[in-house]
């Protein structure tokens, strides 16, 4: 699904994306964490091409998502992007926000967008607010409503860039729950995050990060248990406060 | 006073209408509202050049800004009114040269408001747009721009009080607008300088007063509208 | 007949009307910004006075003088104002410059009140804290105005400020219409003369561009060298 190969990214002298690499397969759900500073939102940010690669290739679907000619609009389409501060449109209520896309894109006809829309907020909870604006909602509420929008272009892969990481606490939980039942239904997911629990409930694999490149590669129990790599040990005996 | 407003009130407000072109204050209003809603498109045009990626775009708009703005008025006035006719051939008569003028003024200093309101928005809003797969031309139109412009209304309406001062400035090529009706009112009366020029500057101040406090009472309600919304941590600012 | 004849420019009749009208310009500009800049900082202190009548005196100027344009000042200094005087003063006004000097209070009022709504930014800028340091130390209302609060607040103000004089520069021209012999109207004149208007309308646009240009590159060189400094 996702394939990346030897991927570089410098931010002037800085090397934030030090030749990863790594494989993504459909249906999977894929957590990166790490340190801050360590380029997990740089990476998933390349996938959608929201920041551009120095070296190395990124391919979905199996085709080079850098290739000459290729349509970036028609590739955002088709991913889910979920951002840190929601992005709601506040002009837009919660409804069109989800029907944006879709219409002016010419996916579907307004009739069935609103369908659609109205469908998927049910499924996030928030169908009697689909006339709320955004300054109306929470910051739970509009996370929600933001990843109601970003699956109204029925993507077949999702990302989220710290979902939660703006949330007041009490909120956290509800977004996660909209998040495992996602996994639940088979969406391909790459999750950058530091929620541990859904990380150990939800992932196939994690990616642990630090200074551009992937340390660890491994499933939730191996990851949690016996972390191999030394930075890794020491990221998760910081989160459990020793 | 009283006298001279009763006298005089009709000339005052529309000129020498029907026995000869529109003048006075409705002129000097009509003519200001006019050139700010043609000055609109353009102004929007050059204000998104203003923000826009390409340095061969916003070098040049930025020349023409700066070269604008640094030069009176009147001298805008005066190249349009002696010099064009000249080049074109087209001998444009005072209103024509005035509302070209002031189209041309409103529009640099509209492409500053834009500019203004685009770069005011958070970054993620542009972003949250083009990661739905939105192109920049649709992400404008439909996500950046309404917002910048609503954000920015008290600006558009204190660029038209700018403007309705600016077209006294046609008095001086000889428009009929209303601070020439002013002078010539004084001159038939002659004796009473004072109250007529104490009503032409009470007319001007209702007038821009009164939007001026339009402007105070929008910005206010928007004020209200986004201290509503919910908080967020740092947000970059939109670059573009 | 040349499209443009810059000789027009270099000497002769033409020119030195044009130059006449550069400096007389300038001196408009001088004399105006002169009265402005204290009338701006007088009017400023009293929109931000405890006194509620000060505030209301300095706000009603502020809105009096701000909604009517420029021109329509400059009528009324010239043409109502003299009829205002008493008779011998009146005369003595008519037999000095009456261009000038109208020209001068109208520009000065003008650019006086906005150049105290940027002072009373500047002013504002300031936290309240620091007056109330100030007065803590023992030091009266006026020495804490004139050593801490003043001090900190212009040179917040001076970049606005020195766009406002620019705003003064360009608002010079419109002293033509009470006959005030400045640039623009030797520029007009030497139209009328000549029926050239490209070499005098090029040599106004020369001498204002390079006023304003020098006038905001002050800004920008003061910006650099005296940085607003918060805590």
């Amino acid at each position: 699904m996702i394939q990346l190969d030897g991927v570089n990214k410098w931010y002037g002298q800085y090397h934030a994306l030090v030749d990863v690499s790594e494989h993504v397969a459909k249906n999977e759900v894929v957590v990166v964490c790490g340190p801050s500073g360590s380029g997990k939102s740089t990476l998933i940010r390349t996938l959608n091409r929201l920041e551009e690669i120095d070296g190395g290739r990124i391919a979905i679907d199996g085709r080079d998502i850098h290739a000459p000619g290729i349509d970036v609009n028609a590739l955002r389409a088709g991913i889910g992007f979920v951002f840190q501060h929601f992005n709601l449109f506040p002009h837009l209520s919660a409804l069109e926000n989800c029907m944006l896309a879709p219409v002016n894109l010419k996916r579907a006809s307004k009739v069935e967008s609103r369908a659609y829309a109205m469908e998927l907020l049910d499924g996030v909870g928030l169908a009697h607010k689909a006339d709320a604006y955004p300054h109306e909602l929470s910051g739970g509420q509009q996370q929600r409503v933001a990843i109601a929008r970003a699956l109204a272009m029925r993507p077949p892969v999702m990302l989220f860039d710290e979902p939660t990481s703006a949330l007041d606490p009490e909120m956290v939980g509800e977004v996660l729950g909209v998040m495992r039942r996602l996994a639940g239904q088979g969406m391909t997911m790459v999750c950058v995050t530091h929620e541990m629990g859904f990380a150990r409930d939800v992932a196939d694999r994690i990616l642990f990060m630090s200074e551009g490149r992937i340390l660890e590669r491994a499933t939730p129990e191996d990851f949690f248990t016996h972390p191999t790599h030394p930075r890794a040990q020491q990221f998760l005996a910081d989160r459990s406060g020793r | 006073m009283i006298e001279l407003i009763q006298d005089y009130w009709l000339y005052f407000l529309v000129g020498q209408y029907p026995n000869g072109p529109l003048g006075g204050l409705t002129l000097t209003i009509l003519l200001s509202a006019a050139a700010l809603v043609l000055a609109m498109p353009l102004g929007l045009l050059l204000g998104v050049a203003r923000v826009s990626p390409f340095r061969a775009v916003r070098w040049p708009v930025a020349a023409l800004v700066q070269v604008v703005r640094a030069v009176p008025l009147l001298l805008v006035v005066f190249w349009a009114y002696f010099f064009l006719p000249a080049v074109t051939g087209v001998k444009t008569g005072q209103a024509t040269t005035m509302l070209m003028t002031l189209v041309l003024f409103d529009a640099v200093y509209l492409a500053e408001i834009v500019k203004a309101g685009i770069q005011s928005l958070p970054k993620g809003q542009l972003e949250g747009a083009r990661s739905l797969g939105l192109s920049y031309g649709q992400a404008l139109r439909l996500v950046i721009l309404p917002q910048a412009l609503r954000h920015v209304s008290p600006s558009l309406v204190s660029q038209l009080v700018a403007t309705i001062k600016a077209t006294s400035l046609g008095y001086i090529i000889g428009l009929s607008e209303v601070s020439f009706i002013a002078t010539q009112v004084n001159t038939l009366v002659f004796t009473k300088a004072v109250e007529v020029y104490i009503i032409l500057a009470a007319t001007y101040f209702i007038l821009c007063f009164g939007l001026s406090r339009l402007a105070f009472l929008l910005e206010r309600r928007l004020n209200r509208r986004s201290a509503s919304a919910p908080a967020l941590a740092s947000v970059a600012k939109v670059s573009l | 007949m040349t499209f443009f004849d810059a000789n027009l420019l270099r000497s002769g009749e033409y020119h030195d009307w044009l130059v006449q009208g550069f400096i007389l310009s300038l001196q408009l500009l001088g004399a105006s910004f002169v009265i402005a800049l204290p009338l701006g900082v007088a009017i400023a202190l009293m929109r931000t006075s405890p006194s509620a009548p000060l505030r209301a005196v300095g706000a009603s100027l502020v809105e009096g003088i701000r909604n009517v344009p420029l021109l329509a000042h400059l009528l009324f200094w010239y043409f109502a104002f003299p009829e205002l005087l008493p008779e011998a003063v009146k005369l003595a006004l008519y037999d000095s410059n009456p261009e000038y000097i109208c020209a001068t209070i109208a520009l000065s009022l003008y650019a006086g009140v906005h150049m105290a709504e940027d002072i009373r930014s500047g002013i504002r800028a300031v936290p309240a804290a620091q007056m109330e340091a100030a007065r803590s130390l023992g030091l009266g209302r006026i020495a804490a105005l004139r050593l801490v609060l003043l001090p900190q607040s212009i040179r917040i103000a001076v970049p606005p400020l020195l766009s406002q004089t620019v705003n003064l520069w360009k608002d010079t021209s419109v002293a033509t219409v009470i006959g005030a012999a400045e640039m623009m109207y030797q520029a007009a004149r030497v139209e009328t003369a000549t029926f050239r208007s490209v070499e005098a309308f090029t040599f106004a646009t020369l001498a204002y561009l390079t006023v304003s240009l020098a006038i905001s590159l002050a800004a920008q060189l003061y910006a650099r060298r005296f940085p607003v400094r918060t805590v």
